[in-house]
């Protein structure tokens, strides 16, 4: 049987169906459905977000100058991107032009969030799809670090004893 | 040892007190804490992750036994909803529920909806068995941005939701790190609820405005207010309460404990703070706008009104702006003041 969702997606159980809900290790909640066929290939996949706070709605009617605070609170993970282009959306609606400098500190600011995200979301977030740290623990320190030495020689910690001793304190 | 001692700072106790935390942390089972999230940003998760003293990997794998969080944990789906139920069984009555968000009761709770079922469900099952809540954050606490006007998913503070257990609330967006891994530290040394307030939060860290220790006060008691963006007064770092920073009407712990590992805290960047540990902070009028109307208790006149109230308690003749800079002092007096009309 196959279901229409309001916004023109097809849920349909005729095939082996696998939910995901919720997804974890992202901001927000999320829903992922796909539909496998016998070889295992997915056929079909919709993916929903869960949640609504209706931002758009508490917006309308506030003193442009705080609305960076509010698009902000989009996503914590991401915040800075979204006060910024809230900013640069209200001066683009208003005619504004800002010097170069301000726009070097922006893209200061926005290139420091890109830094600290790639950090966050690879050894907070994705990192556990595929990495088991309880199995990492069980790994070989002289081969961990003939490893880390292909790939940053010089680095100071990169000596087996080193990477004994991070094992032990996890 | 070294965190322990500024743990120890931050928490307000004694050198003494070093040696119990340490003592605590090696020995203590781990407390097993399930930390659900609702409508929110995920900002509180961000900000535990970056405390430095402890360490949030300290926190987590030493203090505490994080046996659910949607936002950390490796497992999704069925599996972690399984691993929910599993701690709810094993630790009943023992396990510690932190919040994260808030749940909507519009739609019947529709509006957030985890595992298919909606969110104040699953609140309300993690809450049954639970020895203690932590709300974390304005979403958990007051209720923040999607319960700013017109609130449109009906987004309701915990506290409203669940009646019967105790709770904490550490509310800030987001809170301060140190803040929110002191708050569990002091739990897991002491075996208790740290002193709370009477709006619930705790004491050792919200019992003070950012106003009272900001490095730029001096500024403010001498009258040099930065009085436009980029004006002179800013390049001085001068006092911003005129471009709207609601730091005398804030209680947190940003200008002693700072943020990013005591790096800064927003007014030292040169911004005003928008106060937003405060109950309905998204409602008091533009972050822009000077505080003119001061609502909570004990401060419920503008500064204007407190300085010839102070001027009148203490004899008159002292200028308004004089008795502004005199601010705490002069509320004990208007409160003393107000007080004994109440009797009189």
């Amino acid at each position: 049987m196959a279901i229409q969702t309001p916004n023109g997606y097809t849920l349909d159980n005729t095939t082996k169906r696998v939910v995901i809900d919720p997804v974890t290790r992202i901001e927000g909640h999320m829903r992922c459905e796909v539909n496998v066929d016998e070889n295992n290939m997915i056929t079909n996949a919709v993916s929903t977000g869960t949640m609504w706070r209706g931002l758009e709605v508490i917006l309308k009617g506030r003193d442009p100058r705080d609305a960076w605070a509010f698009t902000e609170r989009i996503c914590g993970v991401c915040t800075g991107t979204h006060a910024l282009t809230s900013v640069r959306a209200i001066e683009d609606a208003l005619g504004i032009t800002i010097p170069d400098i301000a726009n070097s500190i922006r893209n200061i600011m926005q290139l420091n969030l890109q830094i600290h995200d790639h950090i966050v979301h690879f050894y907070h977030l994705h990192a556990l799809d595929w990495v088991n740290p309880v199995n990492a623990l069980r790994a070989d320190p002289k081969a961990t670090s003939e490893l880390q030495q292909a790939v940053s020689p010089s680095h100071p910690l990169s000596s087996p004893p080193a990477i004994s001793a991070m094992f032990r304190t996890g | 040892m070294k965190y322990c001692s500024l743990t120890a700072a931050a928490l307000g106790l004694g050198p003494a007190f070093v040696p119990k935390i340490a003592h605590a942390m090696e020995t203590k089972p781990r407390t097993p804490v399930i930390w659900v999230h609702g409508l929110e940003c995920t900002c509180c998760s961000e900000s535990f992750i970056r405390s430095a003293h402890p360490l949030a990997k300290d926190v987590v794998l030493s203090m505490i036994s994080l046996d659910y969080d949607d936002t950390l944990m490796a497992a999704a789906g069925h599996q972690a909803e399984a691993a929910m139920m599993d701690t709810i069984e094993r630790y009943k009555g023992n396990y510690i529920l932190a919040v994260e968000g808030n749940p909507p009761l519009a739609e019947d709770g529709m509006f957030c909806i985890s595992g298919g079922k909606p969110f104040v469900e699953k609140l309300k099952t993690a809450a049954e068995h639970a020895k203690a809540v932590i709300s974390w954050g304005a979403c958990a606490s007051y209720g923040c941005v999607q319960a700013a006007k017109p609130n449109p998913t009906q987004a309701t503070p915990v506290h409203k939701v669940i009646t019967d257990k105790p709770i904490i609330k550490v509310p800030g967006c987001p809170p301060i790190a140190e803040v929110m891994t002191g708050v569990i530290t002091y739990m897991l040394t002491f075996d208790r609820l740290p002193e709370l307030d009477r709006q619930g939060r705790p004491a050792m860290f919200y019992s003070q405005r950012i106003h009272d220790k900001c490095y730029r006060r001096p500024h403010f008691d001498a009258g040099q207010f930065v009085e436009e963006w980029d004006d002179d007064g800013a390049r001085k770092g001068y006092c911003l309460y005129k471009m709207g920073c609601k730091g005398p009407t804030t209680y947190n712990a940003c200008s002693t404990v700072r943020w990013n590992e005591g790096a800064s805290f927003p007014i030292q960047s040169g911004h005003g703070c928008i106060g937003c540990s405060e109950d309905g902070f998204w409602d008091q009028g533009s972050f822009y706008d000077r505080v003119t109307d001061l609502t909570q208790f004990g401060v419920e006149a503008n500064a204007d009104q407190v300085g010839l109230a102070a001027a009148g308690v203490v004899g008159g003749g002292i200028a308004a702006h004089a008795a502004i800079s005199a601010l705490k002092q002069a509320q004990k007096k208007t409160q003393t003041k107000v007080s004994e009309n109440e009797e009189a």
